[in-house]
């Protein structure tokens, strides 16, 4: 039997001289295919692995073996001689491909499509083998183009060691390398909650690898809706995917099977494994989590887009009430000192913009240090500490003091900066990008809410990154002075005007002050706020003796300068209110507004109620800005009265876990951020933007609870 | 108590809208529609209640579409379900802005060159009766109980191909669904993936 085997096998091959071992790239509509064995030789009895590259045109793609909404798989027919036999395609991790509101699994580019061929034992060495195989695709872009090709070619067969293709070889090992895998070091469970799909991952190990994507593949179609966006939401031991599931999927028998991929990865070098799972439909398990948010719309923001926000909001940040007396008035007075002289002028500009760099650095660096030690902390934090905020209003004080005239300090804040002066004065232009990000810290601008929240969900490299960009669009309009020496002539010379600026500038900072001092007053009570302004006066008392008797004879002086001193300590003394919060003060809820907690939403959205979620901080001037205009506007309290809108306000302006967990749900680490969750829906929030309008506010209530 | 009512009433009302948005499966109701065909008449769905209703998605420049027309075998399904009563619904939902757009003039043209003999032929340019029913791909077929009630939904066929000759070979799944119903039977195949082009909505 076996020599009748052989002959036959000879028999077919004797004829063929050995040729081309693969077939030639064929040219088809938007895609070009060949097929290659991974070795230029057969070795008997080992298997062979023949791949069917196609190279899609660009915006072009071909499916999985799940297409989706529409399209269909690519599907190889082998004629191999007798013996021989084809295992099925080894498909690699598929992508999401939208279609206006339609959704495919397939691929762009250039995928390799790996099939193992067994070769049976006995074939003979220096026959040749033929292969022979048809390959049919559907290619789409908006439209679709069914191609097929039938490839032949002649394998040498040979006992010496095979030598592999060399073309090819390195990209089909890559491709085989990244092939899903089973799932190891992960527990995964799904089940039906509501109407969504929901895919528990569970980490075997004490650390939780991190993952920001994770999108799911069903195999077979009916299982869940492929369109709609698949929703990662971090839990305790791992991670949790919601999937919308398919209307017929209350009709499907069996179990679950699937590819779950994820960014960066599920482990080391694995991006993609097999999932099979049995769907329960946990009702239990549904009550106990109904109520979560779901997570952030900007985890599909892409980093370009996360960093251009950032760069965006760094601009704007320069306009801030509090950041544009300081800063343009250091950057006027270097940029008079070196004008004429560009050299001189662009290393100022770097040193502010590294000033700048640096401290947003070290801001970010401590950010991500204290989260990673599971800190719930998030952007703003600074100002969730009563010390923090007492610190600000007396340096925002000393700055305003210094340009209404009270005193002169060299020609700025050098004399504080003293020991930090190096032998020129570059340093002061750092120091004064150090001073733009602390007194920046404050102000929460549009953008910037966004831009961060991606950041903190990011590795801490791309959320430096987001920071770095962020910082490099403060600086930005002042290197772009310093480079451009063009602009600066378009400056007056320094004279009277550039007082009376000072002064009027100083007006600004004033109000800073009285800002913050009512912030404290919201966190540490009306004590602490009395024992800053006193502390505020003994300091301004230190600065004008400072300024009077700057000029009188030695004695006098030093005289002056002691006492001033025990002041400015007595000052610094007093203005401290210590760490302990007051917590009645901070509450910010009267009236509609009622106080939010997790329990409290998830009652309000079980009556089937709207819900508009205020999250808000005292020291957050956007969020009091639109709270002032906007959210207590009688037109929106008569619209969400009409309504039935519940209405809760997430007080932020004290450090508080349960807050930043449900911003960090959100997708956001800073406030304000406003929720609307519409009447009935278990769904996600709507989440509005940052700067409120009232037009916007009235749209969100009609869409979230119709008129009856 | 009175709260509880409107609650419940209000998360019922929610379930059902959103439903209405999402894809349909068999069993539920087939939502309402009312569309203008390409001779102007309106049609709307609950005029042939009583009846057995075939929607089928359609769009002629969709190669899965020209499979089962230039092999004759939906014409020839067409015919022999409206014989025995049934109406026959072709949908088009491909956008104006798309350039396999076929207005009401062209496509009697192309139902005239084909053949094609449906009940009536309606146009969907704003995609909403699509998107209501769940329509992805040309084709999508859907068949309606005389009740209003979804009987299948799903591929024409068991054998999601470009090819005419799986035809031959493969299970009609519209078929079998309706003459299990005419013969007052369980539909045995309930649904089915829809294979075929993507519908070309207006996005």
């Amino acid at each position: 039997m076996r020599w009748f085997v052989l002959c036959f096998i000879l028999l077919i091959t004797a004829p063929v001289s050995i040729s081309p071992v693969a077939a030639a790239p064929v040219q088809r509509p938007h895609i070009e295919a060949e097929l290659i064995p991974e070795k230029t030789s057969l070795h008997p009895g080992e298997p062979v692995i023949v791949a069917l590259r196609l190279q899609m045109e660009k915006r072009w793609h071909t499916y999985w073996k799940n297409p989706g909404d529409s399209g269909l798989p690519t599907r190889i027919t082998w004629t191999l001689p007798q013996g021989f036999s084809a295992g099925p395609i080894q498909w690699p991790a598929p992508r999401r491909i939208n279609v206006g509101p339609l959704t495919n699994f397939g691929y762009e580019g250039e995928i390799f499509l790996l099939t193992d061929i067994q070769v049976p034992a006995g074939l003979a060495a220096g026959t040749a083998v033929p292969i022979t195989a048809k390959a049919d695709w559907l290619v789409c872009e908006e439209i679709c183009i069914p191609g097929d090709a039938t490839f032949s070619f002649m394998l040498p067969v040979s006992n010496e060691p095979a030598a592999a293709d060399p073309k090819w070889a390195k990209a089909i090992e890559r491709t085989r390398g990244q092939l899903p895998r089973p799932l190891e070091g992960w527990n995964l469970d799904a089940y039906l909650r509501g109407d969504d799909l929901v895919l528990r991952l569970s980490s075997g190990q004490a650390r939780v690898v991190r993952i920001h994507n994770l999108t799911f593949f069903p195999d077979q179609d009916g299982w869940i809706e492929n369109a709609s966006p698949q929703r990662m939401i971090r839990t305790a031991g791992g991670y949790e995917l919601r999937v919308a599931s398919a209307a017929a999927i209350r009709s499907k028998s069996g179990r679950l099977t699937g590819l779950i991929v994820a960014e960066p990865g599920l482990a080391q070098g694995v991006a993609a494994a097999v999932v099979e799972v049995p769907v329960e439909s946990a009702s239990a398990l549904a009550d106990e989590i109904l109520e979560q948010p779901a997570l952030s719309p900007f985890a599909d923001l892409g980093l370009l887009a996360a960093l251009g926000l950032a760069f965006l909001g760094g601009v704007i940040l320069n306009l801030m009430p509090c950041v544009f007396p300081v800063v343009s008035i250091k950057v006027l007075s270097f940029v008079e000192q070196a004008r004429g002289n560009p050299a001189r002028l662009r290393a100022h500009g770097l040193a502010f913009a590294a000033g700048v760099l640096v401290s947003f650095w070290v801001v970010a660096g401590i950010l991500l240090a204290l989260r990673a030690q599971g800190a719930a902390l998030g952007w703003g934090y600074q100002l969730q500490s009563p010390p923090v905020v007492a610190a600000l209003a007396l340096l925002f004080f000393v700055l305003a003091l210094n340009l209404s005239g009270l005193f002169q300090v060299g020609t700025s804040l050098q004399s504080l900066a003293g020991k930090l002066r190096l032998r020129n004065d570059y340093a002061d232009s750092a120091l004064s990008g150090l001073l733009a990000t602390l007194v920046a810290t404050p102000c929460t601008v549009p953008f910037m809410g966004a831009a961060l929240g991606f950041a903190l969900t990011q590795p801490a490299i791309v959320a430096m990154l987001v920071f770095s960009a962020l910082a490099l669009g403060m600086s930005g309009p002042y290197l772009l002075l310093c480079f451009w020496p063009a602009l600066i002539r378009r400056i007056p010379r320094p004279g009277r005007w550039m007082e009376t600026l000072k002064q009027v500038l100083a007006f600004p900072l004033y109000l800073t002050v009285v800002w913050l001092a009512w912030v404290l007053g919201r966190q540490a009570g009306v004590d602490a706020v009395a024992r800053l302004l006193t502390g505020l006066t003994l300091v301004a008392a230190a600065l004008w003796m400072i300024g009077r008797w700057r000029a009188s004879t030695e004695t006098g002086k030093r005289a002056a300068m002691i006492v001033a001193l025990m002041l400015a300590v007595a000052g610094c003394v007093f203005a401290w209110p210590g760490n302990k919060t007051a917590e009645a003060v901070a509450e910010e809820v009267s009236g509609p507004w009622k106080r939010w907690s997790p329990d409290a939403l998830a009652s309000a959205r079980a009556e089937g109620r709207a819900v508009f979620v205020d999250f808000t901080a005292a020291w957050c001037v956007t969020c009091q800005v639109n709270k002032r205009l906007v959210l207590e506007s009688d037109a929106l309290q008569a619209r969400f009265e009409e309504r039935n809108v519940v209405r809760l306000r997430a007080d932020w302006t004290n450090q508080d876990a349960q807050i930043t967990a449900a911003l960090r749900d959100l997708g956001r680490i800073g406030v304000p951020v406003y929720a609307v969750y519409a009447a009935g829906s278990k769904g996600a929030p709507t989440l509005l933007p940052e700067l409120l309008t009232q037009q916007r506010v009235l749209r969100a209530i009609d869409e979230a609870a119709p008129p009856s | 108590m009175n709260k509880l009512v409107v609650a419940s009433l209000a998360v019922s009302m929610a379930v059902l809208v959103s439903a209405a948005q999402a894809a349909v499966a068999p069993g539920q109701a087939a939502p309402e529609f009312s569309l203008v065909d390409i001779n102007g008449k309106v049609q709307k769905l609950s005029d042939y209640r009583g009846k057995y209703v075939v929607l089928e998605w359609f769009n002629s420049e969709c190669p899965f579409v020209q499979k089962h027309y230039e092999s004759g075998n939906m014409q020839a399904l067409q015919a022999r379900y409206t014989q025995k009563g049934v109406v026959w619904l072709g949908i088009n939902s491909t956008s104006p802005r798309h350039s396999n757009y076929r207005d009401p003039a062209r496509s009697q043209a192309i139902l005239k060159e084909w053949k094609s003999a449906p009940t009536a032929f309606v146009l969907d340019p704003d995609g909403k009766v699509g998107k209501q029913y769940g329509a992805r791909t040309t084709p999508h077929m859907y068949v309606i109980d005389p009740k209003g009630t979804l009987v299948y939904v799903g591929g024409i066929d068991d054998k999601p191909s470009i090819s005419q000759r799986d035809i031959a070979t493969a299970k009609n799944l519209v078929a079998a669904a309706l003459d299990e119903s005419l013969s007052g039977k369980p539909v045995g195949t309930p649904s089915a993936m829809p294979y075929g082009c993507s519908v070309k909505y207006d996005n």
